[in-house]
């Protein structure tokens, strides 16, 4: 057993684990928090979807004990997230789940695709959820759904961010342990000119439609990594 | 659907990553995003004793540019790529490739250097990077050596990796202006493995013109004197694949199924249409 710190839906806890656990049993078995499903439990289904510093990932595929120090937002902390109360609402009017098994990482991966997405078509959106199976609505509900949310937040002028706002290299949620050091800090340490930060795309981005985190509508507890790193990396303007 | 027990290691730095392969040979299994390995643990197809985890080794993630290339370092996901906080040097080839692979929530954790390390002979990597003639850059205690990707590949799931080897960077070629690129796969559902891979790049700059036949039972299949296989002078007209060509370098392969040769031919003359479609 290693205990591991990390923070899950805003709580900072401490926790130990074996480290075979994967990260949905750490917060199904340790936490209760059993709104995170597992499906398949080997990265097909989808059904266990949660956000790992702000990034979608796969919680039956991400072991606890490489998520030192991560932010892990599951489908619980997402009760008051703007976009995903949207979505319930969605959902719900376009009869968008039946058993609810998917539901949950339907939920939290269609968060990332109003998001990241500027104006996607029907098919875009059916390929970006094609990661979340679902066996009882024919998904056309879904998809109508999250269409339907993504033309509201885009008429009221709330624009997509591109890549959810993220700003550093490597996989989301392992960067954090001791010694790792963020991608566009290594450029300006070394003093080598050949180095290179992470392109300054989300200063420059506006000119293609997209927005900055900080003028994002993203939650606190769920964000709040992201935007610091997208503050701390950005070129002045 | 439970992993064998197994400890894990998180070293800090290249040196003690390998002192720790060196030490546990093949007992270890080295770990990046997991999104190839954390099935078949879960599967329990592979039961290491020990997990190194190397997402945590600052210099696999670092990214040095150069006039006629970029290294990346072997951590950098797939969607650092799809998004471009990797500089794109391949005039959108790349980042339309990893938009490509498997889902968004797996390409937030998955890494360019597991999967060549894990050499799914279907994985889109290997048959990609192959095509454009990037180059694999290993580690191990005796130093480091930079491989052709298409010779990189010994068999599926094989490679000339050494077991006291890693994966530290991937050094991918920048494109001319004249540069031509198409990749289609051909995938029952989308974001699954692929059932046949064509890739196709032509470079009259670098004078360079490949042709790749991937997803294949072993490493992929990469032509690069194209002359006999494809008609049409590089960078002027547009090519056409010829069909009796490919399925003689398919057969010598050993791909001898009809049905094996038609899909890797038709994915092949996609790419070469979409390579010239603008």
């Amino acid at each position: 057993m290693r205990t591991i710190a990390l923070t899950i839906n805003g709580k900072q806890v401490a926790v130990a684990v074996e480290p075979r656990m994967h990260l949905a049993d750490l917060l199904r078995e340790t936490f209760n928090l059993t709104g995170t499903h597992i499906g398949c439990e080997h990265g097909v289904c989808g059904a266990c979807t949660v956000l790992i510093d702000g990034a979608v990932a796969r919680s039956c595929i991400t072991y606890a004990i490489a998520c030192e120090g991560a932010q892990i937002t599951s489908i619980e902390g997402l009760d008051e997230d703007e976009i995903v109360t949207e979505l319930r609402d969605a959902f719900a009017r376009e009869h968008a789940l039946q058993c609810g098994y998917c539901t949950p990482g339907m939920l939290i991966s269609a968060r990332d695709l109003v998001l990241r997405l500027v104006a996607p078509s029907q098919s875009d959106i059916r390929e970006a959820m094609s990661g979340n199976l679902c066996r009882c609505t024919g998904y056309v509900g879904i998809i109508r759904a999250i269409e339907q949310v993504i033309a509201d937040r885009r008429a009221r002028g709330v624009v997509a961010m591109r890549g959810g706002g993220r700003t550093t290299l490597g996989p989301v949620g392992s960067r954090h342990a001791d010694g790792a050091v963020e991608a566009a800090a290594i450029g300006s340490v070394t003093n080598n000119s050949a180095l290179i930060a992470p392109p300054p795309s989300y200063a420059s981005s506006s000119a293609d439609g997209l927005e900055t985190a900080e003028d994002s509508h993203m939650t606190p507890q769920c964000c709040e990594s992201a935007a610091v790193r997208a503050g701390s990396t950005r070129p002045p303007r | 659907m439970k992993p064998v027990r197994f400890d894990y290691e998180r070293p800090q730095n290249l040196n003690s990553a390998l002192t720790l392969i060196a030490h546990h040979g093949l007992n270890a299994r080295v770990i990046a995003g997991g999104q190839s390995l954390g099935p078949m643990l879960n599967l329990r197809l592979a039961q290491p004793d020990l997990l190194i985890d190397i997402t945590g080794i600052a210099e696999l993630t670092q990214v040095t540019q150069s006039p006629d290339a970029i290294v990346v370092g072997a951590c950098v996901t797939h969607a650092d790529i799809e998004d471009e906080r990797v500089p794109d040097v391949t005039r959108g080839a790349l980042p339309s490739i990893a938009h490509q692979i498997a889902y968004r929530a797996v390409r937030n954790r998955g890494t360019i250097g597991g999967s060549l390390a894990q050499a799914d002979p279907a994985g889109d990597w290997i048959s990609c990077l192959s095509a454009i003639g990037a180059a694999v850059m290993t580690r191990g205690p005796s130093g480091g050596q930079t491989v052709p990707v298409e010779d990189y590949m010994v068999r599926g799931y094989e490679t000339v990796l050494a077991p006291d080897e890693l994966i530290e960077a991937v050094r991918i070629p920048r494109f001319s202006e004249a540069a031509r690129f198409g990749y289609y796969k051909v995938c029952r559902k989308t974001g699954e493995f692929a059932d046949a891979i064509g890739a196709f790049f032509d470079d009259p700059a670098r004078s360079v013109r490949r042709a790749v036949f991937g997803a294949t039972h072993g490493r992929p299949i990469v032509v690069g004197e194209t002359d006999g296989l494809i008609g049409g002078k590089p960078g002027r007209d547009v090519v056409s694949l010829v069909d009796t060509a490919a399925a003689r370098i398919l057969e010598s392969a050993g791909l001898t199924d009809p049905i094996d040769q038609q899909i890797r031919i038709t994915a092949l003359r996609r790419a070469i249409a979409l390579a010239f479609s603008t």
